[in-house]
């Protein structure tokens, strides 16, 4: 009888437990699109932008319940091109707030423009290379901005004249480990 | 009253998350709205459908009770995520993402860049409790729950429901049990009232059940009780899509209504009261798809 009570008591008090805290820690994925404009007349067009997670509405709507900061995924899509854009290579570097620090370099050999227009590249860091990202926002309070730099190397298009443009947008997913 | 009703409802359901970043019904289009809310339709029809008796005798002349009605409902791994379709080209090997109430939304990389779904309440456990008063006359009982339309902020919130319920034993004066059948219908409607088409979101649930249940009285003091009961629910949900990954454009920034079927369709019940005069406490375990406890104070004559 003893036991039975006991037993009894212990599922009423988790139930109250349970009952009062019925949430957990839930996540979300906060996507950031960064738009390139690369104008020039080669042989290396680039731009570097600068651009912040309170940028962004996600994280700014969460900020106060962020338990943590995780870096996922990157692509790159084409926008818009002069014709038959390629070049030798594609760079797009991040580094951190200061424009010194490198997190990651992304390189793709031969890169032709309009492949990117209706089929993402995938940018597939290495886990050394996200643990940096991760390791910068840990203390997103305060490393909260990047500067990304695009680059397409040794350009060279259909065009007569040698003036080459390149629309262009990367897109970042972090995932936001949010308190209940 | 009316007002902890609402803050109750609107705390669950609409205020605290849905409208908020995390649970975003309007970043879905409308094939994966209807899979992402279709454990609230679930809950609903569950919930309304809970805590509806705990003994089968009524009365042979005049009865009344009025029962304050808690219940605690267990969420189940499977209603926290589904399998996305999108039906976009050139996407595949899909992660499971989160239901309104999980916990993870996923992504997916499409021809047009990344798509992200929305994460859920995060939820464990649904405890909510509900009031009800019942008149009974010559073995038949008529159950009413009612909150008055009300708005509050941005949102429009009323219910209504009922349950009828007639004991049958009483034509069957030898039978050692008293049996009842009884019906129960159960109408929740929330409406966001904002002059925005695009915060624009409805939601508006009804829920049915029939039930048999059978119950013992020892000693005019504890009632052993047990039912089996048929249910059905539907969720209408109306959203603004807003598409903010721009992915589907056919589909982008018009108002959808959608009609949502709950899992509900059997459960049973086992229970049992304590009758301290007018005052009765009552406990019983549903078995369903998103098993809930029930406990119950009512004050009868």
């Amino acid at each position: 009888m003893k036991k039975l009570i006991t037993a009894s008591a212990i599922i009423v008090l988790s139930l109250l437990i349970n009952s009062c805290d019925p949430f957990e820690e839930y996540f979300i994925n906060l996507k950031m699109d960064q738009q390139f404009e690369l104008y020039g007349v080669g042989p290396n067009i680039e731009q570097q932008i600068q651009f912040c997670l309170n940028n962004y509405d996600d994280y700014n709507d969460n900020a106060d319940k962020i338990e943590q900061i995780k870096y996922v995924d990157a692509a790159y899509l084409t926008i818009n091109a002069s014709e038959g854009l390629e070049s030798d290579n594609l760079s797009l570097k991040l580094y951190e707030s200061d424009g010194t620090t490198l997190l990651f370099d992304y390189n793709l050999p031969s890169f032709v423009a309009d492949e990117y227009a209706n089929k993402p590249l995938h940018i597939d860091l290495t886990q050394s290379e996200k643990d940096k990202i991760n390791q910068y926002i840990q203390d997103h309070q305060r490393n909260n901005c990047f500067v990304a730099k695009l680059t397409v190397e040794n350009v060279s298009s259909n065009n007569v004249l040698p003036y080459f443009a390149l629309q262009a947008k990367i897109e970042f997913v972090a995932e936001l480990k949010l308190k209940p | 009253m009316k007002k902890s009703f609402l803050v109750l409802i609107i705390t669950f359901f609409v205020c605290q998350n849905i409208l908020a970043q995390g649970v975003r019904i309007d970043n879905l289009p409308p094939q994966e709205a209807v899979k992402y809310v279709k454990p609230l339709a679930t809950y609903l029809g569950t919930f309304f459908n809970t805590g509806v008796y705990h003994n089968a005798d009524v009365p042979d002349l005049f009865g009344f009770k009025f029962s304050i009605v808690g219940t605690y409902t267990l969420i189940p791994q499977s209603d926290k995520s589904f399998k996305p379709n999108p039906g976009l080209e050139g996407s595949e090997n899909f992660q499971s993402t989160a239901t309104i109430f999980g916990t993870q939304g996923g992504y997916f990389l499409s021809n047009s860049g990344f798509v992200v779904y929305p994460s859920g309440l995060g939820l464990k456990n649904i405890p909510l409790g509900i009031y009800q008063v019942a008149g009974s006359l010559f073995g038949t009982e008529l159950m009413i729950r009612y909150f008055p339309n009300i708005k509050q902020e941005d949102i429009r919130a009323g219910f209504w429901g009922f349950g009828l319920k007639h004991e049958i034993s009483r034509y069957f004066p030898l039978l050692p049990l008293d049996i009842s059948v009884q019906i129960l219908y159960n109408k929740l409607n929330l409406e966001s009232t904002s002059s925005d088409p695009t915060d624009y979101v409805k939601f508006d649930t009804k829920n049915f059940a029939f039930n048999v249940h059978a119950s013992k009285t020892f000693a005019g003091l504890v009632v052993v009780y047990t039912g089996l009961q048929y249910e059905s629910s539907t969720l209408d949900v109306g959203y603004y899509f807003k598409d903010p990954d721009g992915v589907f454009p056919s589909l982008a920034g018009r108002i959808y209504n959608l009609k949502v079927d709950g899992d509900n369709h059997f459960r049973s019940t086992v229970g049992a009261a304590l009758q301290l005069s007018f005052f009765v406490l009552n406990f019983d375990i549903n078995i369903t798809r998103q098993t809930t406890l029930s406990a119950g104070m009512s004050f009868e004559f």
